[in-house]
Formats: C-alpha cells, sequence, structure tokens
C-alpha cells in the first residue's frame, strides 16, 4: 500500500460501501438477525430480482404456481404504484390494503429485539413484508405490468 | 415607517428560531441505554383486527406512552407491553363510540387507569388455536357474535333459572371457551376464571339489553362487553396475566391534549422540542401520514408538506392530509381528507444547522422500507429521521404525558 492514491480510493470506496449499504440494506439486518413467527423461527431468503426477502418455502424447486414462483413472490411481481394508492389507508401500514386486496393474511412477527414485523401470507403459506410490499409497489409505476 | 413594521413582525421570528436551535442543541435519544423508550420495542398496528388496525394508531401511541411513563419511573414490569387493543377498548366505551377505529391517546390512557391496567399484549396472541383468528381481539367478536342473540340463554340466564337450565347450558358455554382457549392459558384455573367471568357477563342484561333495531346501541354493547370481558381477565391478582398499567392508577397522570391553528407551526415545533427535553418521554404528534409515503417528495428535499388549512362553514380552519387515490385511465389523482395520523417523537438532533427529530411509528420494524421510497433515507428498525420544519408542516397536535 505504498501509493497513497490507491489507499484513498480503497478508503473512499469503503465508505460509500458502508453508506450506501446503510441506506439500502439497513433492513437486511432485521431477516439476517432473525424473524420468529408465533415463538418458531422463520426461514426467509433474499429474491435479488426483486431486492426483497421471502419466506424459504419461496425458493423451493417444486414451487406452487403455474409461473413456477410462491405466491408472495407473484403478487409482489404483480404490484403498480396504483395498486398502492388504491388500497393504502391514511393511517395505517402501506401494506396492509395491498396484502388485504391480494388474498394475503396478515401475520405478526418478531424482530431479534422483540420489535413487531407485518408479514402477507398466502394460501400457500408463503411470506413477505407488508413494507416490503408497499415499497416495491411505490417504486413501480402507475401501469407498469411486470 | 413600512421597514419598521416588517421588524416588528421578523422579530419575533427570529427570537422564536434562535429558541428552537437552542431547544434542538446536541442529541436526545429516549430509546437509547437509560431512555425512557430503551427496550421498548417498535410496534406494528397491522396485527390488529383486520376491521380496525388501520384506526387503531392512537392506541398504539397511547400503549407506547404508557409504557415509557413506567419505564422512566422504575414501574415497567420486564418484557411486558401495555395492550392497545384494551387500551383502544377503554377508550371506545369511554367515549361511547361505536367502534375501536380513530380516538385520542389521552382519552385511552387515562380510561385504562381507571379500569386499573391492561393485559399484555403478547397475550393477545400466544396460543389461539382457531385457525381464522390470529388474535384474541377477534375471539372477543366472536363470543359476542355468538352469543348476542341466544335469547334461551339470556330467558335462562334470569336469576329465576339460575341453578336450573343456566347449569345446563352454561356446560355448552365451557365447549365454546374451551374452543376459543381464551388468552392462550391451558392453566385449569384461567380456564375456570373464563367461564366465570363470561358467565357473569352473561347475565348481566345491561349487554345484551338494546333492541334488535338499534344498531348503535348493539356497538355499544359490544364495546361494553367485550372492555368489561377483557378488563376482568386482567383483574384477578393471583392472574398470571399481570397488568402493567396498575401502577398508573396511583400516580397523577397528566396526558395533555394540545391542538394547533392554522399559523402556529413555530409554536408547535418549540412545544414539541420543550416537551420532549423536560419529560424524558415521547411526544405524541398528529399529522399526514401521506408525507411519510408521498413518492412526489423529492429525495432529500425539505419542506414538503400534503397537509393546507382550509376554512369550514363555520369559519374554522381544520387540516386537511392530500391523500393519492386511482384516477381515470391508470393516473393518480389527489384529494383531501380528514384522515389524521398519530405516531411519536422519540429523539432530536442538530444537523446541518436544521433542527432534526426521530419519529418512531407504528407499522412495524421493517417501515424503513416505505419512508425510504419516500425519501426519507435517515431510518433504521422503523425510526426515521425526520426535518422538524417539514415534520411541523404536516401536524397540527401534540399529545404528552407530563
Amino acid at each position: 500500500m505504498k501509493n497513497p492514491c490507491i489507499k484513498i480510493c480503497l478508503s473512499t470506496f469503503a465508505l460509500l460501501c458502508t453508506v450506501w449499504s446503510h441506506f439500502i440494506f439497513a433492513s437486511d439486518d432485521l431477516y439476517l438477525k432473525g424473524i420468529t413467527i408465533a415463538g418458531k423461527k422463520a426461514e426467509f431468503k433474499k429474491n435479488g430480482n426483486l431486492d426483497a426477502f421471502l419466506s424459504s418455502n419461496c425458493f423451493n424447486e417444486n414451487s406452487n404456481t403455474d409461473l413456477g414462483m410462491c405466491q408472495a413472490e407473484v403478487v409482489a411481481r404483480s404490484l403498480t404504484q396504483l395498486d398502492l394508492v388504491k388500497f393504502q389507508e391514511d393511517f395505517a401500514n402501506p401494506g396492509k390494503g395491498l396484502c388485504e386486496s391480494k388474498k394475503g393474511k396478515i401475520i405478526r412477527g418478531k424482530t431479534f429485539d422483540q420489535s413487531e414485523i407485518s408479514f402477507c401470507q398466502f394460501e400457500d403459506r408463503s411470506l413477505i413484508g407488508l413494507n416490503t410490499l408497499a415499497r416495491i409497489a411505490s417504486l413501480k409505476g402507475s401501469t407498469e405490468k411486470k | 415607517m413600512k421597514k419598521f413594521g416588517y421588524l416588528i413582525i421578523l422579530i419575533p421570528n427570529i427570537l422564536m428560531a434562535t429558541t428552537v436551535q437552542e431547544e434542538c442543541t446536541g442529541t436526545t435519544r429516549l430509546d437509547t441505554t437509560g431512555g425512557s423508550m430503551a427496550n421498548l420495542p417498535v410496534l406494528d398496528q397491522s396485527t390488529g383486527s383486520a376491521n380496525e388496525a388501520g384506526g387503531l394508531c392512537y392506541s398504539y401511541v397511547a400503549s407506547q406512552m404508557v409504557d415509557a411513563y413506567l419505564q422512566k419511573h422504575g414501574n415497567r414490569p420486564a418484557g411486558r407491553i401495555s395492550s392497545p387493543f384494551q387500551l383502544a377498548m377503554n377508550q371506545a366505551v369511554a367515549r361511547e363510540k361505536l367502534g375501536l377505529r380513530g380516538g385520542e391517546p389521552c382519552v385511552a390512557i387515562k380510561a385504562s387507569i381507571d379500569q386499573g391496567g391492561t393485559c399484555d399484549h403478547d397475550k393477545w396472541f400466544i396460543g389461539s388455536r382457531d385457525p381464522r383468528n390470529s388474535h384474541y381481539l377477534y375471539t372477543l367478536e366472536d363470543i359476542w357474535n355468538s352469543f348476542q342473540w341466544h335469547n334461551d340463554f339470556q330467558e335462562y340466564a334470569l336469576p329465576e333459572y339460575q341453578g336450573t337450565n343456566y347449569e345446563r347450558e352454561a356446560a355448552g358455554y365451557s365447549c365454546r371457551l374451551a374452543r376459543y382457549d381464551l388468552f392462550g392459558q391451558p392453566d385449569q384455573a384461567i380456564f375456570e376464571e373464563g367461564k366465570r367471568v363470561l358467565g357473569r357477563l352473561l347475565r348481566d342484561r345491561k349487554y345484551w339489553d338494546t333492541a334488535s333495531t338499534d344498531e348503535a346501541g348493539r356497538a355499544k354493547d359490544k364495546m361494553l362487553f367485550m372492555r368489561d370481558f377483557a378488563n376482568m381477565m386482567c383483574k384477578p391478582a393471583d392472574n398470571p396475566i399481570r397488568p402493567p398499567i396498575k401502577p398508573m392508577a396511583n400516580a397523577t397522570v397528566d396526558c395533555k391534549m394540545t391542538n394547533y391553528g392554522k399559523n402556529d407551526k413555530e409554536t408547535l415545533k418549540l412545544d414539541l422540542l420543550k416537551k420532549l427535553n423536560t419529560t424524558g418521554l415521547p411526544i405524541s404528534v398528529g399529522f399526514c401520514s401521506f408525507y411519510l409515503q408521498d413518492s412526489r417528495r423529492a429525495p432529500s428535499s425539505v419542506n414538503h408538506s400534503v397537509m393546507s388549512w382550509e376554512a369550514d362553514s363555520a369559519g374554522a380552519n381544520t387540516p386537511k392530509c392530500e391523500k393519492p387515490t386511482a384516477g381515470p385511465n391508470g393516473t393518480i389523482n389527489y384529494v383531501k381528507t380528514t384522515n389524521y395520523h398519530i405516531s411519536m417523537v422519540v429523539g432530536r438532533r442538530w444537523q446541518n444547522n436544521r433542527c432534526q427529530v426521530l419519529l418512531r411509528n407504528t407499522w412495524g420494524a421493517d417501515a424503513c422500507e416505505s419512508y425510504r421510497a419516500a425519501g426519507h433515507s435517515d431510518c433504521s428498525g422503523g425510526q426515521v429521521w425526520l426535518d422538524l420544519d417539514e415534520l411541523a408542516g404536516n401536524s397540527f397536535a401534540i399529545r404528552a404525558i407530563e
């Protein structure tokens, strides 16, 4: 590390990575530290395409839908901003109306520090966070379907 | 003279700005070690009843305000959380409301002190065997629905029938209670207590007497029944479901409600900071929640407002919240509503020459995903740093235990 330029570049890169990961992946921490539902550990994995955590049953080879995805993923991919504004309430978790409109059931989970986190559970028992649903819908166009 | 007039107008503003900075100097966080919110989990009102969860923000906030107060005074039972459901029921009965949706945290707190406390929040979720129900607020509604038109029982429940047909009926109710698995307590004593409480409520005609055509009356009966059932289950001293907020019954708790008008933004900012600094307790703020979710908000910009003031027919100004809604042909329109939200300020700091406050909402530990999509990026564990001036521009009320 004789060249000061390399040192500065690496330091800057490390700093940027730290700042970036703080803003982009801060929610990852909750999942990585563990989620429990009804007192039992619930397994989640990250779906890179959605940039979202889904219950581990979404990563089984034999998926439950014709599209080869669990219902949580199918719903998440189909959401638009319009879905969000149609169903969100003025004073509730913005993902609640989305979940119910997609025939999901709201399930209570807990994080490592006993804070609450709500999931939308579908008929195939796949799970996705309510705020994750809201975030995915919010960042899409109003009529975009993927 | 005109310049002098401007000066007179500006002087109080300059003084006010100085005071906001003074009140905001340094950093204060109630959620760190030694603070009144340390180890108090972030809650999510979505886990409430499906029908009511959109409107229970006030009772979830009340729960955190109560527990912070108890923690500050060394009275918070370890690991227990005051039940937002019971705070909501106590408030509904106190205000003769027809449902749990929408309310005042201070009224919920005072009514719950009068009722002698609440159960632990967790107890409302653990052990429900009924697959339809994720928690016992549903269960109480089911019990009400099961019994409200049970005229036969009401006949048998009259004093002259006690000890006769009542006994036969009671066996049936025991079975139903067993299915409901009240409060998740497999303990036989708790089961017997539930049976006794239900029998007592069923025999008291005040819960059942409203004429069937009077829907409002029956809604009030339902609130009264649910409140009393839940509260009676929590009362016995030997009940393992200890009432976490009972110590407040002996305390003088002044939960102050302050509303602000169209031109009171600076006063609201100062009051919020002063109350936070002097009480060391969370300060609840009434505001337009779409401020937290509005994707039109440019990232990192401040002074974005979704709240406006409109004069009603009597000439009084009312805050209106802009809410996005589905328009024709896939467009998004904005409508004005008076559906407000309540959250808590649990910290403050002076950064980049501005005062920022730490908002703890009741939308779960992962709520930062929603806030970031609207440009509120300094967020962690469901708590988000907001520009005080911008928050105040979307707010109209403060509630504080003092």
